[in-house]
């Protein structure tokens, strides 16, 4: 009798603690950025929107952008997505071809109604192939990211090049590049290896000689004398020995340290570079300039890299989830997220003002209306994120080291695409 | 003796509380396995019986979100993959020269440490820095360490003829004997240590008894020594072996499996498998290969040691 009530004692008293509780929803977040700066941010917007939503706790689990795509597959295969997490863009199209993402336009309709806006109309144009697919919305962008030519103007006095007039095409470029090669110092920090910072590079190159990765037939476009001649362009730089000869071999990371250890005269980078340089109090800081990436003889076509916030279909909060995905993709949440991690966010309205108004960021928001996707003028396709790294990045490595001509590699670089878009 | 047996048998009946049993003696002996059972069984036995279910699935997350059955589908796949049957012969080759390079350089250290010096003593443990160094640390070391412009062990294998201008990981032949090279370095401690066990155990008096038979160092070392550790070499060799064949992280940091596919084996062309091609299947199958290859062949390793 006394066991008896004793539980029913402990159950109401259970009831009573726990109360609040079950009102709350904990909507679990995969954040991928380990900067310390970017962590802070996140927690800040974290702590405001359960401010404004104490109903709604968001779980935020760090994980590292290199595991990511492990840590999704995984989830993916054997349970324990999370109800949101960031997203590289070209790996949106992946995932909801997977049938793992929810669609977002029911949660952006009610947004718009009860802040008057329109979120959609302010995606970056390049953007929206990433993440508007078969009609719907499958993701919402926080940040979007364009490379730029940073060049060094003292490098190019010493070379007998005019520091006011960087290369403008992909011909000049390389030109330019072996004339800055000289006294120790590397002409172009251009990447030939299995690197993601190869194809960010390269892709410039072949859109702007007016390749594309899918030809109307839904098949491999690349063999074409167009890819072909961006390819021997995009090479010649290595062959002619104007940047670092380990470049097939070298990460991005590298190549970034190099140009802030003033190895090298040029690199295609973001605007967090010139923050590193700052931060670096680097010497030659003030002879650093920017400039728009180099065009071809068809376009100037600039890298277009971001990330979104996704709702996973798996979720069991998607209102809770959608809530705050909304709210940290918008808004002076997001102004604070992207100014404090110093990123361009992926709101055309929100770049348009303060801070994104000052140097350097200005020509980056301008580069990025000539952002384009690698399949550009195509639709995203589900297997980029197999493509970009098996396939571009070998044809370069293959053509710098002399392992195969260009027609060689292209051919086998257009096998490869088939085989994976037919499979 | 019966009697005392009776004695003993009564003494435990006395000591046990009538009905108390919580096993009858049979059973002990398997009450006593069966956490290690059962253990093995959910850490081994289970993720092998879902590899297996797996790689009979039809599973290519891009076109289907849920596995069905699909019978030998891919294994029929992977008969056909050239690529993938190419990354096998790779992995036989890294898994040989692996252990080939951990035998070369363990034995002499080994029979260095074997001294009873205080430096020998100090390097015991100094030895097994490689061993206890994170992969992802060794591979970024290394890479320095090659580079063309900084790199010292670049600027020494310019010097003897081997490296040009840019680093050795930009050859493919080079770039894999040198990932060998590394990956037979960092196992090293591990062989070293056992065979210095084997040789501690090594009774002086064999050494005295054919040194008064008139042999030499060489002799005694061949005749003496080898007969003793073979067992380990062979036993510590074929753990090390196993490792090396699963290896996935020296290679992919360290090279991508480039240039082209001249460093990718089985275990990086079942990472692309499963996290770029999102072809768990697939790759559930290669692995059940991999497992019956390293099978057969461990068998095989096995069968020699006992034939000698």
């Amino acid at each position: 009798m006394r066991i008896t009530a004793l539980l029913a004692a402990t159950t109401i008293a259970a009831g009573f603690f726990t109360a609040p509780a079950l009102a709350e929803t904990t909507v679990t977040f995969w954040q991928f950025s380990t900067r310390d700066a970017d962590i802070a941010a996140w927690n800040g917007a974290i702590a405001s929107f359960e401010k404004a939503n104490p109903d709604i706790k968001i779980n935020m689990e760090i994980v590292p952008w290199s595991e990511q795509q492990q840590r999704l597959v995984s989830a993916l295969s054997a349970g324990g997505l999370p109800d949101v997490s960031m997203l590289g863009n070209n790996v949106v199209a992946q995932f909801q071809s997977a049938g793992a993402l929810a669609p977002l336009d029911e949660y952006f309709a009610a947004y718009d109604k009860e802040h008057g806006t329109d979120v959609a109309a302010d995606v970056w144009p390049g953007d929206k192939g990433y993440y508007n697919l078969a009609g719907k919305w499958w993701a919402s962008p926080v940040n979007v990211e364009t490379r730029a030519l940073y060049y060094r103007k003292d490098l190019f006095k010493d070379a007998g090049l005019d520091p006011e007039k960087p290369p403008q095409t992909w011909a000049d470029f390389a030109a330019d590049a072996t004339k800055l090669t000289r006294d120790g110092t590397y002409g172009a920090a251009l990447s030939m290896s299995l690197d993601y910072f190869t194809v960010q590079n390269f892709m410039s190159a072949y859109l702007g000689y007016g390749a594309r990765m899918i030809g109307e037939d839904g098949k491999c476009g690349f063999d074409t004398p167009e890819f072909k001649s961006a390819l021997d362009t995009y090479v010649s730089v290595y062959k002619n020995k104007a940047t670092h000869p380990d470049a097939p071999s070298m990460s991005g990371d590298t190549f970034r340290k190099g140009f802030r250890d003033g190895k090298f005269a040029m690199i295609l980078s973001d605007a967090g570079l010139y923050k590193d340089l700052q931060n670096d109090k680097a010497p030659f800081l003030d002879q650093v300039s920017i400039a728009m990436v180099p065009a071809g003889p068809k376009n100037r076509s600039g890298f277009l890299g971001g990330w979104p916030l996704v709702l996973w279909d798996a979720s069991e909060n998607k209102e809770a989830a959608a809530k705050w995905i909304l709210y940290a993709t918008h808004g002076d949440a997001l102004k604070t997220l992207a100014s404090e991690g110093g990123f361009i966010p992926g709101s055309v309205s929100l770049a348009k003002g303060e801070p994104w108004t000052n140097f350097p960021y200005p020509l980056f928001v301008e580069q990025l209306q000539d952002a384009r996707a690698y399949q550009y003028p195509s639709e995203a396709i589900p297997q980029m994120g197999q493509l970009e790294v098996d396939t571009i990045q070998k044809a370069v490595q293959a053509v710098a080291l002399g392992q195969q001509t260009t027609d060689e590699a292209t051919a086998q670089l257009c096998t490869t695409i088939n085989e994976v878009l037919a499979r | 003796m019966a009697s005392r047996q009776e004695t003993v048998t009564g003494a435990r009946a006395a000591s046990r509380p009538p009905g108390r049993s919580l096993l009858p003696d049979r059973w002990l002996p398997y009450g006593m396995i069966g956490p290690a059972v059962f253990v093995a069984f959910a850490i081994a036995i289970v993720p092998l019986c879902y590899a297996f279910w797996l790689s009979l699935q039809d599973w290519y997350m891009l076109r289907q979100p849920l596995p069905k059955w699909g019978g030998l589908i891919n294994y029929r796949a992977l008969l056909q993959d050239t690529q993938l049957w190419a990354s096998f012969g790779r992995t036989w080759i890294w898994t040989l020269g692996t252990v080939f390079v951990e035998l070369l350089l363990a034995m002499p250290i080994a029979l260095l440490l074997n001294r009873e010096t205080g430096i020998a003593r100090t390097a015991s443990a100094l030895i097994l820095l490689p061993w206890v160094t994170p992969f992802i640390v060794l591979g970024f070391g290394w890479r320095f360490l090659l580079d063309s412009d900084v790199g010292p062990i670049h600027s020494f294998l310019h010097l003897i003829g081997i490296a040009g201008d840019s680093s050795v990981l930009n050859d493919p032949v080079l770039a894999f004997a040198t990932i060998i090279f590394i990956s037979g370095w960092k196992g090293t401690p591990f062989l070293v240590i056992a065979l210095l066990a084997a040789l501690k155990s090594i009774p002086d008096e064999l050494y005295e008894a054919a040194e008064v038979d008139g042999a030499g160092a060489w002799s005694r070392f061949w005749h003496v020594t080898v007969p003793s550790i073979q067992n380990t070499v062979v036993t510590v060799g074929l753990v090390l072996g196993i490792l090396a064949f699963y290896s996935f992280d020296l290679p992919w940091i360290m090279t991508k499996g480039g240039p082209q596919d001249a460093t990718t084996i089985v275990g990086i062309a079942m990472y692309k498998a499963v996290f770029l091609d999102l072809r768990p299947a697939y790759a559930a199958a290669i692995s059940i290969v991999m497992l019956v290859l390293l099978f057969i062949a461990s068998m095989f390793a096995l069968r020699a040691r006992r034939i000698d």
